[in-house]
């Protein structure tokens, strides 16, 4: 084992929520209910229904559930169907460390291996705490996206290590765990640029589907390379040395409470912006407007306001798309996931709205959002201004969205988002069990028993 | 879809619509009976066990059949513990491509999804042809290992287009099943460098796994980002710099399955030469009365089985079949180097230790110059000398070559028939071997490879000792 690995390993095997405060416990939970909503969100995904076209076919005794589709399949299979719905959306929760990535594609592999192992509801809230500290710790050491890596690259480590935790590995088999997920499976930053493709939503998981099989062979006894990290070409080769940062705050915060959580689907640094929504149609008729200038950081204009995402061609890059958002917001007084169905995003009448978006780098709010790096959080400031043809103007600014760790959804809130998804799909006998089961899980001996909650989905 | 993805993908659509040379079609064919006792020698390897183990861990429509175990299960799953068995002992081919890798690590894929949609013989043999050209072209086009890469990164796209070419894929299909092939999926050096583990033997079964996953979902719609060589942040960024892939990967009529080289020995490529040449160190004089030998060689050679400390004290056979001193001793002592050379007790044994430290390896600049040619492709040229001495002070020295199984020193049929036999040893019994001999070798007259596959099962029996 080399030193990153003996250190990340030793403290995925001292970790403990024993005697940790009920605002973490509160958090943990908060996320995982959070995460399964947005999973019963993206079953009705296109890509969903192409993983679970592929996993079908492959049945396992021993097997994990797929979400919505009933079946039991091998675990790695499972952990891809159930990653995809979590992530396809982007409506799950998300960090902004220097290493991104969004610590909720972590949780179906937790989930599946809780399955697999008859985990009580507190192991696997354990394992979820561990493995965001984990990846966030790791993130925020590390700029993966900058060194033009995917998210995955940390979070397959982070799943292996908590997993393979719940499941009671030894050392040695965390350390293989860790090498496996790491050293066959490093993910481009491709899947991140330009037009995207489904791979925006599903890279993370492949990487996911990757750590699970790692975690089996690793419990099989496969052994991989003992240095992944700083061995002559291990990940260091690539990223320079880095030391995970763990836990990320002594005394906390800890990861899992600085995790933002989104009311709405929508790319992060679009978040606030669509809260002002109402404000703009309150002062103005979209004809009436003649601009609309949006300030934001360097980052978001590079990510969200490229020139395909004036142009938006599929619903991944839709929903990367500020122009979009805001324009289709605008039209249809909100962002839903019908504002992502093929006929909205082609719709021409949207074209000219967005063209009256400008997105402008601001220095000023470049430099917050750098210098404003709290562990994995950051201020994500926007300023609008709308300019309408009779030369009125009007002014906002927002700096920390619903969500935000500076203003975080309550459970109310996440109750009212699952009021959202499951709006003329999932009756409401149903919504009742699946909200009692999850927001219960601390108390439940087997995870199973929740699972079996979302296994179907009663028809309407 | 980039310039590089339309290439392949127009070259995997066009291959084979005429059908191929009898001497191409042969040349496939001896690389599929050598990978198929390669199999049967690898099944009982602790790893291939795991990737067993895993396999009957799931059930499968349109399955495939894990080698010699018989049981059925996902192509995936039977391609990843198939491909270990080839693999586990270094003992199939390879080539000597800057991004290399051994080419028959992606057979096992090709069989798996051949067997699972019963492609013919023919179809099979088409696709291990094309998954070769695919491979050697983009190898000798690109730096992978120098750059810290590993060889799964090519043969990932390889086995998703030639597998792509046998599920029917649409042009589009291919392009995303390239592209999830190579975003996902790109293994670090670091598996081959210090210390050695499993993975050494594994990590292509598990590139060539999530090479049919990518064709399987791009089968199903699944898109991937359309530029997955020369986007921004994509394999020429982040992997190996711009490249230009010229297919096939010979102008001259030449096949990679043709230049491919086969290995007597389960060692490691560059110590084959060395291994070769130990009778004659015999010869002249006994180990004792050898005070050292000396050996100069190219820097591919010395970096892979002669430059770290772990080669002169190898505590696991992985690290044993990639070291030279470890490889050269045993060949001198025990006169032969086979599978039992890999059992802890024999690369463990302290008597192996002092002969190991008679043997110093050093870089030569000359060798490592000549070592790549701009015109050898996927061959190399690979030259060393080798500088005996006794306690006497009596001398040989020797420059070494080609050695067996190299394309300028081919193994025969008859060579691939007498391995068979060793890999077969002491496993499978005299009458399946033989069924199985004749099955691989007229693979082309079955309409469905399942057939063949079947001979790969059940085989296991009281074998035969050929020694």
């Amino acid at each position: 084992m080399d030193k990153t690995t003996t250190q990340i390993v030793d403290y995925a095997q001292s970790f403990s929520l024993e005697g940790d405060s009920e605002v973490v416990l509160d958090a943990a939970l908060k996320h995982l209910v959070d995460t399964v909503m947005v999973a019963i969100a993206g079953y009705r995904s296109e890509p969903a229904a192409m993983a679970a076209a592929v996993s079908r076919r492959v049945r396992s005794d021993d097997g994990a559930t797929v979400i919505g589709f009933g079946f039991q399949t091998s675990p790695d299979l499972a952990v891809f169907c159930n990653t995809i719905m979590v992530r396809t959306y982007d409506w799950n929760d998300g960090m902004q460390a220097k290493g991104g990535g969004h610590p909720s594609d972590m949780v179906s592999a937790l989930l599946a291996v809780a399955e697999l192992s008859h985990a009580s509801g507190a192991d696997l809230l354990m394992a979820v705490t561990l493995a965001y500290e984990l990846l966030g710790g790791m993130g925020a050491e590390i700029g993966i996206g900058d060194l033009g890596l995917d998210q995955g690259t940390n979070m397959a480590v982070a799943t292996a290590l908590a997993a393979g935790k719940m499941w009671g590995f030894s050392e040695s088999q965390l350390a293989n765990a860790v090498s496996l997920a790491l050293v066959p499976n490093i993910p481009l930053g491709a899947s991140r640029w330009g037009t995207l493709s489904m791979m925006k939503g599903c890279a993370t998981a492949f990487s996911m589907r990757n750590a699970m099989f790692g975690l089996i062979m690793a419990r099989e006894g496969m052994t991989s390379a003992p240095e992944p990290y700083e061995g002559v070409y291990g990940l260091h080769n690539l990223t320079g040395p880095f030391e995970p940062r763990l836990p990320i705050f002594p005394g906390g915060p800890m990861v899992i409470q600085l995790s933002h959580q989104k009311p709405v689907p929508a790319e992060t640094h679009g978040l606030g912006l669509l809260e002002l929504v109402p404000e703009i149609r309150a002062f103005a008729h979209i004809d009436d407007i003649e601009t609309i200038t949006v300030d934001l950081p360097d980052h978001a204009v590079e990510h969200t306001a490229d020139p395909p995402k004036y142009d938006p061609i599929n619903r991944e890059t839709a929903d990367h798309s500020i122009p979009y958002m805001l324009a289709v917001a605008l039209v249809d007084g909100g962002i839903t996931l019908d504002s992502y169905t093929d006929e909205r995003i082609s719709d021409p009448l949207l074209r000219p709205i967005m063209k009256k978006i400008v997105c402008v780098a601001d220095d000023e709010y470049s430099e917050l959002r750098r210098t404003g790096l709290y562990g994995v959080t950051r201020p994500t400031p926007a300023r609008v201004t709308v300019r309408t043809n009779a030369g009125d103007e009007w002014v906002r600014e927002v700096m920390y969205y619903k969500g935000h760790y500076k203003n975080p959804m309550t459970r109310e809130d996440i109750d009212a988002k699952f009021d959202i998804i499951c709006d003329g799909f999932i009756s409401g006998g149903q919504k009742q069990r699946i909200r009692g089961a999850w927001w219960n899980i601390a108390a439940s001996d087997d995870v199973i028993d929740a699972m079996a909650s979302i296994a179907t989905f009663d028809a309407l | 879809m980039d310039n590089t993805s339309q290439q392949l993908v127009s070259y995997t659509r066009e291959f084979g619509e005429s059908s191929l040379p009898e001497t191409i079609r042969h040349a496939t064919v001896r690389h599929l009976v050598d990978s198929m006792g390669c199999a049967v020698a690898g099944f009982d390897s602790a790893s291939a066990q795991v990737g067993v183990r895993l396999a009957k861990t799931v059930t499968s429509t349109a399955g495939a059949t894990v080698f010699v175990d018989g049981v059925e299960t996902s192509p995936e799953a039977a391609a990843f513990a198939n491909t270990i068995m080839i693999r586990t002992w270094d003992w199939n081919d390879g080539m000597l491509a800057i991004g290399g890798g051994h080419p028959s690590d992606m057979i096992a894929a090709i069989l798996a999804v051949g067997e699972s949609v019963h492609s013919s013989g023919t179809e099979v043999l088409t696709a291990i042809t094309l998954a070769y050209e695919l491979l050697g072209a983009l190898g000798s086009s690109a730096p992978v290992r120098n750059n810290g890469w590993d060889q799964g990164t090519f043969m990932g796209v390889a086995t998703a287009l030639a597998v792509s070419k046998l599920l029917g894929l649409t042009e589009e299909q291919m392009g995303n099943a390239a592209s999830l092939a190579v975003v996902p999926n790109i293994p670090l050096r670091v598996t081959r460098t210090g210390s050695l583990s499993m993975w050494k033997g594994s990590a292509t079964a598990s590139a060539v796994r999530n090479a049919i996953f990518a064709a399987k979902m791009a089968a199903e719609g699944m898109t991937g980002p359309d530029e997955p060589f020369e986007g921004k942040t994509a394999l020429w960024d982040q992997v190996t710099g711009p490249f230009e892939v010229s297919l096939p990967a010979y102008s001259d009529g030449r096949y990679v399955v043709q230049l491919a080289h086969f290995k007597q020995f389960p060692a490691e490529t560059h110590s084959l030469a060395f291994v070769g040449f130990a009778p004659t160190i015999l010869e002249f004089a006994p180990i004792d009365d050898i005070e050292s030998i000396a050996i100069e060689t190219y820097w591919h050679a010395w970096h892979e089985i002669g430059m770290h400390p772990s080669r002169w004290d190898p505590q696991t056979r992985e690290t044993a079949d990639h070291s030279l001193p470890y490889l050269l001793a045993v060949a001198l002592v025990d006169g032969d180097v086979n599978l039992d050379s890999f059992l802890p007790k024999r690369y463990l044994d302290d008597a192996l230790r002092p002969v190991m430290d008679k043997i110093s390896i050093t870089e030569n600049s000359e060798y490592t110059a000549l070592f790549r040619p701009k015109s050898s492709g996927i061959t190399a040229d690979p030259r060393s000398k080798i500088h005996v001495k006794t306690h006497s002070g009596r001398e040989l020295i020797e420059e070494l070559g080609y050695p067996r199984g190299h394309a300028n020193n081919p193994m025969t049929d008859e060579d691939i028939n007498v391995k068979l036999d060793s890999t077969c040893r002491r496993i499978v019994d005299a009458e399946r071997k033989e069924q199985l001999r004749d099955a691989w070798w007229n693979v082309e007259k079955y309409s469905d490879i399942g057939e063949p596959i079947r001979t790969m099962v059940g085989v296991l029996g009281e074998g035969e000792s050929t020694s």
